[in-house]
């Protein structure tokens, strides 16, 4: 085969013609089979349980034990099934105060943390500590720390403040799983932020206080604006994690005390594994996959703006 | 700039008063895990210096974790939590560098599949998932615990950006010179991508860890169950509720990966510190 022989050097000089000839084809090929276990995972524990859950909310049972049939059945029942739309309701709650409290806190540790000082990288290794805490971990130390005889409430004591029930009061036990959804968390909303502060490059800080710009003045218009894309990042993967808290509630309070707690997940968990109500539960479940598609379809467009 | 005295010993009081917030809980339960059960809530009522610090130490809540079976759960975690960081990036590193450095008809459209669905939020899908493997008889298996947190949309994100930047002559050069695209990314990516290697790792890593949701629905068998579950449900149970069992379990599934990410934050600064291409 001296001819190719001769072929392959002269390719080689030309390098470009090397893919030319037999480039395209064979590098697409491997690409596709590089993809295919991910892919394959894709469709074997994304799609697929999504487009199960699809068909089970159109599965009707019928009464009797008569077989199922197909139609709208589960959505018609869901459309007037209170505790649900009581689910959704506590969830927005949930989201509407988690996320705020959770970003703000977030920006005053970040703000606090990211200059070094003596202690503060001990301070943020101290802070970031809870994301190494599983989510099983976080409830159940804080239903011990909460319960009536608990140190929060011995250290209440001491202040000489009231003691509070927390978890078994149906007017504080939503309050308490945010204020434990949020302690586990807000250190990695923290570390988020101190990255995008340090991007900030030091030379447009200096140029505003050299022009005389306060401090309020410099954040409001220097660092909060540079720092929108990570604030957007948190925004909307709070909002997500909120929306699906689960752990605090399906450990400590079983969705109580009187439904307080019963955010979505919780009833979704209860239709499948309480009710056993499939048909009902893939409705539920669908309904909410629409709500977060809309929220990270919502998060692309905030990433994607600008820069 | 320095700042002024007022000014620094705000932040320092801040600081502190952030640290201790987040940090004490923490603290207290290691100390608590290691106190004799009376003591753990018996001295809060009035505040005292025996609050926090233990006259007597005790390991019986731990004794009672071995007797309970926990170290085997413990092992369950373990298994998923090795298996799902290799597996892991086994899957996300060829995806990854097929989508960064070959080139093929679809790319764009494969990334913003790949991430878009691995990001959308796996917990809620895990009840019909949880429901099919069930019905495959595969339910209270290592591999229906590990499968679906072995991709990510993340890993695969990070991985992208981490090859794209690796300048492509280096991928031209190696086939030029006949190395298969499989020889091109072990041979001379992967050698030079540690920092990512090990951010990816730990992505996995502490999605499998901190995972509740999934192995709650697919292992719910109490020889199958992973550590996390067996605190949030069996010691959970009004019955045989005790404080410093929780406590134990709880601290044991935080140090073990502090541990873990510890040797691994080392190991990470210095492959960021030794690597890197920049001729």
């Amino acid at each position: 085969m001296t001819h190719t022989t001769s072929h392959v050097g002269h390719r080689r000089w030309l390098g470009h013609g090397v893919r030319g000839i037999r480039g395209p084809s064979r590098e697409t090929r491997i690409a596709w089979l590089f993809l295919a276990p991910a892919l394959l995972l894709l469709v074997a524990s994304r799609l697929l349980p999504m487009v199960l859950a699809f068909i089970a909310s159109f599965t009707v049972n019928q009464p009797g034990g008569k077989g199922t049939s197909f139609g709208l059945g589960n959505y018609e029942f869901m459309a007037s099934y209170e505790p649900f739309f009581e689910s959704l309701g506590t969830t927005a709650i949930l989201v509407a105060i988690a996320v705020p409290l959770q970003l703000g806190l977030a920006l005053v540790m970040a703000l606090v943390l990211a200059r070094p000082f003596r202690g503060a990288g001990l301070m943020r290794t101290v802070v970031i500590l809870p994301l190494v805490v599983p989510a099983a971990v976080a409830a159940s130390l804080w239903g011990i720390m909460l319960r009536p005889d608990g140190p929060v409430n011995g250290v209440l004591s001491a202040l000489g403040l009231p003691r509070q029930p927390f978890l078994t009061s149906p007017d504080q036990a939503l309050f308490a799983i945010i204020g434990i959804a949020s302690w586990a968390i807000v250190g990695y909303w923290m570390t988020i932020l101190i990255a995008g502060l340090n991007d900030i490059p030091h030379e447009v800080k200096e140029a505003a206080a050299i022009d005389g710009a306060g401090r309020w003045v410099q954040f409001r218009r220097i660092t909060l604006p540079l720092l929108r894309r990570p604030i957007n990042f948190i925004l909307v993967f709070s909002t997500v994690a909120a929306f699906l808290t689960f752990a605090p509630s399906q450990i400590l309070t079983k969705g109580g005390p009187a439904g307080s707690t019963n955010v979505v997940m919780m009833e979704v968990y209860s239709q499948y594994y309480v009710n056993y109500d499939i048909g009902l539960a893939s409705a539920e479940l669908t309904l909410l996959l629409v709500i977060l598609a809309g929220l990270v379809a919502l998060q692309f467009r905030l990433l994607g703006r600008g820069d | 700039m320095r700042e002024a005295g007022s000014a620094h010993t705000l932040r320092l009081a801040a600081g502190l008063l952030m640290a201790v917030a987040i940090g004490a809980p923490i603290a207290w339960m290691a100390i608590s895990s290691v106190r004799p059960s009376a003591d753990i809530l018996g001295h809060l009522d009035p505040l005292t210096i025996e609050s926090i610090v233990p006259r007597s130490l005790s390991f019986h809540s731990y004794e009672a974790l071995v007797r309970l079976g926990f170290p085997a759960n413990l092992v369950n975690s373990i298994v998923a939590t090795f298996l799902t960081v290799i597996l892991g990036l086994a899957v996300t590193v060829p995806a990854a560098f097929a989508l960064a450095v070959l080139r093929f008809p679809g790319a764009n459209a494969m990334f913003a599949l790949l991430v878009v669905g691995f990001i959308l939020p796996f917990d809620i899908l895990s009840f019909p998932l949880a429901q099919m493997i069930s019905r495959l008889g595969l339910a209270n298996t290592v591999v229906a615990l590990v499968f679906p947190l072995a991709c990510n949309g993340f890993a695969i994100f990070l991985l992208r950006q981490f090859f794209m930047a690796i300048p492509r002559s280096l991928y031209e050069a190696a086939r030029v010179d006949g190395a298969t695209e499989l020889r091109t990314l072990i041979s001379i990516y992967l050698p030079i991508s540690k920092p990512a290697l090990v951010a990816t790792g730990i992505l996995f890593f502490v999605s499998q860890w901190n995972a509740y949701v999934w192995p709650l629905l697919v292992a719910p068998k109490k020889d199958a169950q992973t550590a996390a579950v067996t605190l949030g449900v069996v010691l959970q149970d009004l019955y045989v509720f005790e404080v410093g069992q929780v406590l134990a379990a709880s601290t044991i599934l935080v140090l073990l990966p502090a541990f873990a990410m510890l040797l691994m934050q080392r190991y990470f600064v210095n492959s960021l510190a030794t690597s890197g291409i920049n001729q």
